[in-house]
């Protein structure tokens, strides 16, 4: 387990690495570049500010300049960079902001908990009964309806009958109640998929234990039907729940681009939207950066936590 | 070493077997809670219809309730609106002072300086003074800084300024404010052009003639006279832009030639307290004395309202929702099934007027100016009505390179007549011309990925393949690109036509579509169409302005004429002259139709908002820059 362990660690670098290569080049590829948006996009008439932002941004220099001093800076110091948007650092701005968009997907993954398990557990205890084609619809229902256009009919709706909104403009836990009003709706929206997804699986993992020979043992011993499913079919049953909370944390961090851009939630999300209207290169590939680094070490720890909490699986 | 309570907590090792039944035991719970909520769904069969029933007849009690109360309501909130509008119109001392207006926008703006930036200009404005303000919709200019003004000759207008006029404490210490700062604030546009890229329109400018010739004087403090150098018949509303901010000559020197990053350099009503990624808030300039009478929409006393939010919001639903709950008092232009239902929104007010768009179809005059007859078949592929019908929804009229709202603009009929539709003529015509040859690939256009609709531009696409049979490519461009994309040098141009409208400019019938046609306007740097005369001719080879110069030189000549022409009968006929030459000769911009009836919705509590189409107008007395417009709490 601890060579595996060490394995994966020292791959995580080399993963990043291809990865800030290949973010580099792809947004240098893309038309158009903060000089020429914060100079105006004048055609190239705009020489003086053109040519001093693409200077501050190091833009003048070869591909291979910009990338090493880029990629040494986050190496050597830690440092993400400065952006010439918004003109602060990018180090500065992303604690903040990983905080958000975390508050937003630590909700998400309860809400994710709270609707799958139980979905999934009533429908492999009801298995082939009214309830359980009912809620096997409404995880199918959840998977198939995007988020996205939810997070529009909520945010419209309430607007147009009630004239209110059900998430108010960002406050901060200077006003906790508020705040969390405003982080439930988009962590809600953002649980439904993950929740349908875990349902699915939970009901499947159940129904196969229900199924095994040691459930039919219990049955056999006399116990009672609770004490079965509670004691016996529950715990085996909640491995597969590791693999979706591990998914759920990456997954939190795509959806929250266009939730937060909905919901208009200061987080990584809008922010790496706002660098791509922008072309602020040095915050997209920061962001991006991170982004990768977060799903590498949660597919790390999930894969650890399997192994850990299922005996037969070994590295 | 001392543990607190949850220390041992920390310590204790947690097995496997404890986390699965801690998981276990979590879900349990939840599932038993879903259960409860789920249980007993198989003993109300009979209880069901009857509740059913109970139910239908109480929606329905209810419905006709609300019916009878919405109906109560809506005569209720009629009378009201119509006694608070005639309390407001007939006794000024209902008006209140204070409040924020709460703005909101998708995107925070890329410069600050009034000479530079033309996204969102009237940002802005808020914290500028200008000499006047003009409104198309009274058809009037007020001074702002300036008292009053007269015109000795077609060339020389004199301005007196008011007196003690001082600049916000950030601005040059707060100095007073002169005519010379006027003068140095005009004088910047052509350095601006070619050194900072300016995006502002150089006709808003350009016909002073700061660069051909034009002088200020400023004999005093408040006297400022402008020696133009040619004669402008629209030079009174030209003023009234706000790209015509006065500005500190310190600020703009402190800045390193520019204001991009400068937000408080003028002396206007208010200044930027705060300017981040999420928005912007302005707070009053304490500087700031307001006039010495009032003026139109310019109060004699402060403004009415004491603060301003930009809230910066991406999500347009987001937007709306916010305007709807009362949480802003925006949100900007709407077509016409919105304005319907926007209608009995109590939080909505919708302002309705005669519009004054303007939408063209640029075509690359490089591309096409040495194919009259192309560009001829181009026109006569687009089935205009079908346009009006499909796109303006039916509420639309024909386009013409003068604004609607201008008394210069050719009658209905007559723009029919010159811009008609007929694909068999233009089949004929493409082939005679050679049409594959020229364009073997088909067109490319630019459609813009942050637009509200892209209708427009898919009609015409559509049109132009299903009646000419060559497709178009739709090349996408978000925000960051699209100007570029546009304003492509010469030659450059991905793009056979581009599709664009504005209606930010709009208050001399000079601008508007016509400014799109002229080398010295639109026409040069967006449709490519230089002349050797064109100050930035000198950045290309010859054989690429060759091919634009003639047809460039005999528009420009013919829109100077205008300028010049000071008569404004004889200037209407000249106007109306270049028009139909654009229409017969079909370069290298093709009008489209436009709204006849423009929809802008903003806060119910607002009053006093400027009519359609100043409201939003950059070059007159919008919403931005009435300063007699107030909150009702």
């Amino acid at each position: 387990m601890s060579s595996y362990i060490v394995r994966r660690l020292l791959l995580i670098p080399i993963t990043l690495f291809i990865i800030t290569i290949i973010v580099f080049i792809f947004m240098r590829a893309v038309p158009g570049d903060a000089g020429q948006v914060k100079c105006g996009a004048a055609g190239s008439f705009d020489e003086t500010c053109f040519e001093q932002v693409r200077k501050e941004l190091g833009l003048d220099k070869s591909l291979f300049e910009q990338y090493t001093l880029w990629a040494s800076d986050i190496v050597l110091r830690w440092d993400f960079g400065f952006s010439p948007i918004s003109r602060e650092h990018i180090n500065s701005e992303i604690g903040p902001r990983v905080w958000n968009t975390g508050q937003v997907g630590l909700l998400s993954i309860v809400f994710t908990l709270l609707i799958g398990i139980p979905v999934g557990a009533i429908s492999a205890i009801r298995s082939g009964r009214p309830i359980d084609y009912g809620l096997r619809f409404f995880a199918v229902l959840g998977l198939s309806v995007p988020n996205f256009w939810l997070a529009t009919l909520i945010i419209i709706f309430p607007a147009v009958w009630w004239g209110t909104r059900v998430a108010p403009d960002w406050v901060g836990w200077e006003d906790p109640l508020t705040h969390l009003q405003i982080i439930a709706v988009p962590a809600f929206l953002l649980s439904l998929a993950g929740g349908a997804t875990l349902a699915r699986i939970v009901r499947s993992s159940m129904l196969e234990v229900l199924r095994s020979d040691f459930v039919r043992t219990s049955r056999a011993k006399g116990l009672r039907e609770a004490a079965v499913v509670g004691r016996h079919v529950f715990r085996p049953s909640m491995i597969a729940l590791f693999t979706i909370v591990g998914l759920q944390f990456s997954l939190v961090l795509g959806g929250s681009v266009i939730m937060e851009s909905i919901f208009n939630i200061p987080g990584m999300g809008l922010w790496v939207i706002s660098a791509v209207a922008g072309r602020d290169f040095i915050v997209i590939q920061g962001v991006v950066v991170f982004f990768a680094a977060w799903f590498l070490v949660i597919t790390l720890l999930v894969d650890v936590m399997y192994a850990w909490v299922d005996p037969r699986i070994r590295y | 070493m001392a543990e607190g309570y949850w220390g041992k907590y920390w310590r204790r090792r947690v097995s496997r077997r404890r986390v699965l039944a801690g998981g276990a035991a979590v879900g349990a719970g939840a599932a038993a809670l879903v259960a409860v909520g789920c249980g007993d769904d198989d003993d109300d069969d009979d209880a069901e219809p009857a509740a059913a029933t109970q139910a239908a007849q109480a929606t329905e009690a209810a419905a006709e309730a609300t019916e009878a109360a919405a109906a109560a309501e809506e005569a209720e909130a009629t009378e009201a609106a119509a006694a608070a509008e005639a309390e407001a119109t007939e006794a000024p001392s209902a008006i209140q002072r204070g409040g924020t207006f709460r703005h909101q926008k998708s995107s925070q703006n890329t410069s600050l300086d009034p000479s530079v930036t033309v996204t969102d200009p009237t940002w802005t404005a808020l914290t500028y003074s200008h000499l006047l303000g003009y409104s198309l919709v009274e058809e009037e200019a007020w001074g702002d800084a300036a008292t009053g003004w007269e015109q000795p000759d077609a060339t020389t207008l004199v301005f007196s300024l008011e007196d003690g006029l001082k600049f916000n404490p950030e601005a040059a210490g707060g100095r007073d404010m002169t005519s010379e700062d006027v003068a140095f604030s005009y004088s910047r546009f052509p350095t601006s052009l070619s050194e900072l890229g300016s995006e502002v329109n150089q006709l808003q400018w350009g016909w002073m003639g700061v660069d051909r010739g034009a002088s200020f004087d400023t004999p005093d403090a408040t006297t400022l006279t402008i020696n133009l150098a040619f004669p402008w018949a629209s030079a009174i509303p030209s003023l009234g832009s706000s790209a015509m901010a006065i500005v500190a000559r310190e600020a703009v020197e402190a800045g390193g030639g520019h204001l991009k990053d400068t937000p408080n350099a003028g002396g206007g009503a208010y200044m930027f307290d705060n300017i981040d990624d999420t928005g912007n808030t302005y707070k009053r300039n304490p500087n700031y004395r307001g006039h010495s009478s009032d003026r139109g929409r310019f109060t004699a006393e402060m403004p009415y309202i004491d603060r301003w939010e930009d809230a910066i919001v991406t999500d347009p639903s987001a937007r709306e929702a916010r305007l709807l709950a009362g949480d802003s008092d925006v949100l900007g232009g709407i077509d016409k099934i919105q304005a319907e239902l926007f209608a009995n929104e109590g939080n909505v007010q919708v302002i309705e007027g005669p519009a004054n768009d303007h939408a063209i179809m640029e075509l690359d005059g490089f591309k096409w100016a040495q194919h009259p007859l192309l560009r001829e078949a181009l026109s006569l592929s687009i089935d205009w009505e079908a346009y009006i019908d499909v796109v303006l929804d039916g509420e639309g009229i024909r386009g013409a390179p003068v604004g609607p709202a201008f008394s210069q603009v050719l009658p209905q009929d007559e723009i029919r007549e010159l811009q008609q539709f007929d694909p068999a003529r233009a089949k004929a015509l493409w082939a005679q011309g050679g049409g594959d040859e020229v364009f073997p690939d088909g067109f490319v256009t630019v459609i813009a990925t942050f637009g509200a609709s892209t209708r427009h531009i898919e009609f015409i696409a559509q049109s132009i393949e299903e009646n000419l049979g060559v497709p178009t490519r739709l090349e996408p461009a978000d925000l960051a690109n699209y100007v570029a994309l546009a304003t492509a040098p010469a030659g450059q141009k991905i793009w056979h036509y581009f599709i664009a409208g504005e209606n930010s400019l709009s208050t001399i019938p000079d601008y508007n579509a016509l400014t799109h046609y002229v080398p010295n306007g639109y026409g040069a740097i967006f449709g490519g169409v230089y002349t050797f005369d064109h100050p930035l001719s000198a950045a290309y080879p010859e054989e690429i302005i060759e091919v634009t110069n003639e047809i460039g030189t005999e528009l420009q000549a013919r829109y100077d004429l205008q300028g010049a022409t000071v008569d404004p009968e004889e200037r209407k006929q000249v106007l109306q002259d270049l028009q139909r030459y654009i229409f017969t000769n079909f370069c290298c911009v093709l009008p489209l139709p436009v709204p006849s009836v423009q929809y802008y919705a903003m806060g119910a509590r607002l009053r006093n908002v400027p009519g359609v189409p100043d409201i939003a107008n950059n070059a007159s007395m919008g919403y931005r820059r009435a300063q007699n417009m107030w909150i009702e709490a």
